[in-house]
């Protein structure tokens, strides 16, 4: 897009292009939840085209994103705006200030053109917890997009933006990107400000982008990563990926790939997406120089691995609800969102609640109330905290002696609308592969890898935590390997 | 582990949320269900050792300098009132909270 830009193309022209996309494709597909207004997105590319015609004439230089049109996820604030984080609570709320990574995306010249629907307070891994409606698969309208950043995902999926930004706490950027046959890049928790990022759960949340390529992922980092003081959880990493675009074709000598597919015997996958997968990561060992292949079984051990799955999954949904249960104590209705008629104060927050959120935002409410209280907490929370703390161990002992695990994003492909609705637990194993990067402390990315039944499947890949660079050179060579086929 | 009806009443009473009853017939299974999944942790952890150190490596040795700075520009603090439902010099105005506890 830049270099047409730099060729004469008007920005004006690209929204405008952009925008006439989502009215005529966004009906049936319902991604998009809420679009800034038009005269102050034309006013904002016409001062975009005045900065390229500075830039082509040689005055400035084009800043990373000039003149790119964004949609970010519901749940990123941006000032003046709508921010609905998919929830009825939230219902007309506009954000007095700016998130953090909002005010770095325009300061390298992106143009917001509005929000993109998610699950509920990005509580889902399908996109139909949303109070305003599922977002469909765009590949196959019956089917999911994946949550939780559905419209973000359909956004790029669509071509109606180039990059958009949604948020992964548990493979909601990465699942989606699979299910859509996008890139998506987790990056390390700490990476990027969750400063202005409505919080779900807090020591897990991250801002991560959706791209078709992986050197616009590794662009996209480069203009979002960065130290805070709005955000404490924001650290100073011995990487601070500099140059790290440009670094992507470097090469990989001596890599060593880890295998990381779960127990032989899993329930629920789709053998034709592991053979895939299994196919694809032989290749890109064959492809590679002095590269070696061994599983993440044979490192730490069978019985270990065989449960590393399970006991992820199960710190993550029990330390997920705690935190949610704390997070959305906020939501009271005594500040914005639908009024209620309630006199008391008891009566008031019980009337927005009951009314305001969804059924998984309840269910994870309570389920964090339980597992936080007194009597269970040990039993729950604790021993949740244990397995993390497992998890982050063992993770650390593999990236001694391996560079990457590869396997795939999703145990299937995108499933029917429905499908999954009315069992949350079967909802939850979606994410079984997406969570263990999370609990465990790495960044992780997907990248698409071809189809099963015309629909996309993704490979993941994931790296020590801070190892971004090592993780995107990786998967760098690994989307021109695939793309060659 | 099972929940029953009391206890879904109890965690609904904590969470401020009021509940059908049929909500609370659901709930009680759906979370139910959901723990009896994730208590099969504990049997994992046994000889696991609780670590409560911060999820990141923070350096309180760094510490910006001692001056005001203001949350929101006044602008911002306009907007943010003008949406609350009924306000009154710069605050929201809200029931009582120390009043009537029923």
């Amino acid at each position: 897009m830049l270099a047409a830009y730099q060729n004469g193309t008007a920005v004006a022209a690209v929204v405008a292009d952009s925008l006439a996309r989502i009215d005529a494709e966004d009906g049936e597909l319902n991604a998009i939840r809420s679009l800034h207004d038009r005269p102050t997105l034309q006013a904002e590319a016409a001062a975009a085209d005045e900065r390229w015609e500075a830039i082509r004439s040689g005055q400035a230089t084009a800043r990373p994103l000039e003149g790119v049109p964004i949609i970010l996820k519901d749940n990123i604030n941006v000032r003046g705006e709508l921010t609905g984080a998919g929830s009825k609570i939230l219902d007309g709320y506009r954000s007095p200030y700016d998130a953090t990574v909002t005010r770095k995306l325009r300061a390298a010249g992106a143009i917001v053109l509005g929000k993109g629907n998610m699950d509920e307070f990005a509580m889902g891994s399908s996109g139909e917890n949303s109070a305003y409606g599922a977002t469909k698969n765009p590949v196959d309208p019956t089917r999911v997009a994946g949550g939780s950043s559905s419209g973000p995902a359909v956004a790029v999926a669509k071509d109606w933006v180039p990059v958009s930004i949604g948020t992964d706490t548990g493979g909601s950027v990465r699942l989606p990107a699979s299910f859509c046959g996008l890139v998506g890049l987790r990056p390390t928790y700490g990476r990027i400000s969750r400063s202005g990022v409505i919080a779900m759960a807090s020591s897990l949340d991250q801002i991560s982008p959706f791209t078709h390529t992986v050197a616009d992922a590794a662009s996209l980092l480069e203009v979002l990563a960065g130290v805070d003081p709005l955000d404490q959880t924001t650290e100073v990493w011995p990487d601070d990926l500099t140059g790290l675009t440009d670094s992507l074709a470097d090469d990989l000598p001596n890599l060593r790939i880890a295998a990381f597919d779960g127990p032989a015997n899993l329930e629920g996958i789709d053998l034709r997406v592991r053979d895939l997968i299994d196919d694809l990561r032989q290749r890109l060992v064959g492809a590679l120089p002095n590269s070696t292949l061994t599983s993440f079984a044979t490192i730490i051990g069978a019985a270990e691995a065989n449960d590393f799955l399970d006991l992820t999954l199960d710190a993550y949904y029990i330390i997920v609800p705690a935190e949610v249960s704390s997070n959305l104590a906020r939501y009271d209705g005594l500040r914005y969102g639908p009024a209620s008629t309630a006199s008391t104060l008891i009566e008031r927050y019980l009337d927005t609640r009951s009314h305001g959120f969804g059924a998984e935002a309840k269910r994870r409410i309570m389920l964090g109330t339980h597992v936080l209280s007194s009597g269970y907490y040990d039993a729950y929370y604790k021993t949740a905290l244990k397995a993390r703390a497992y998890a982050r161990a063992k993770f650390a002992e593999v990236f001694q002696t391996v560079d990457v695990l590869m396997g795939p994003t999703s145990p299937t492909t995108a499933f029917e609308l429905g499908a999954k609705t009315s069992d949350p637990l079967a909802m939850y194993l979606s994410d079984l592969y997406a969570i263990p990067s999370n609990i465990a402390g790495a960044c992780s990315i997907t990248v698409p890898c071809g189809a099963v039944d015309g629909l996309p499947v993704g490979m993941q890949l994931i790296a020590a935590a801070g190892n971004e660079r090592t993780l995107l050179k990786v998967a760098h060579a690994f989307e021109q390997l695939t793309k060659e086929a | 582990m099972e929940l029953t009806r009391q206890d879904v009443l109890k965690l609904a009473e904590l969470a401020r949320l009021s509940l059908t009853d049929e909500e609370i017939v659901t709930y009680q299974a759906d979370l139910g269900e959901i723990l009896a999944h994730v208590e099969r942790l504990q049997g994992y952890m046994t000889d696991q050792e609780v670590v409560t150190e911060q999820n990141v490596r923070i350096d309180a040795t760094e510490l910006r300098s001692d001056a005001v700075t203001p949350a929101l520009d006044a602008t911002a603090r306009e907007q943010f009132i003008d949406q609350t439902r009924t306000n009154e010099s710069g605050s929201a105005v809200v029931p009582t909270v120390f009043g009537d506890r029923s």
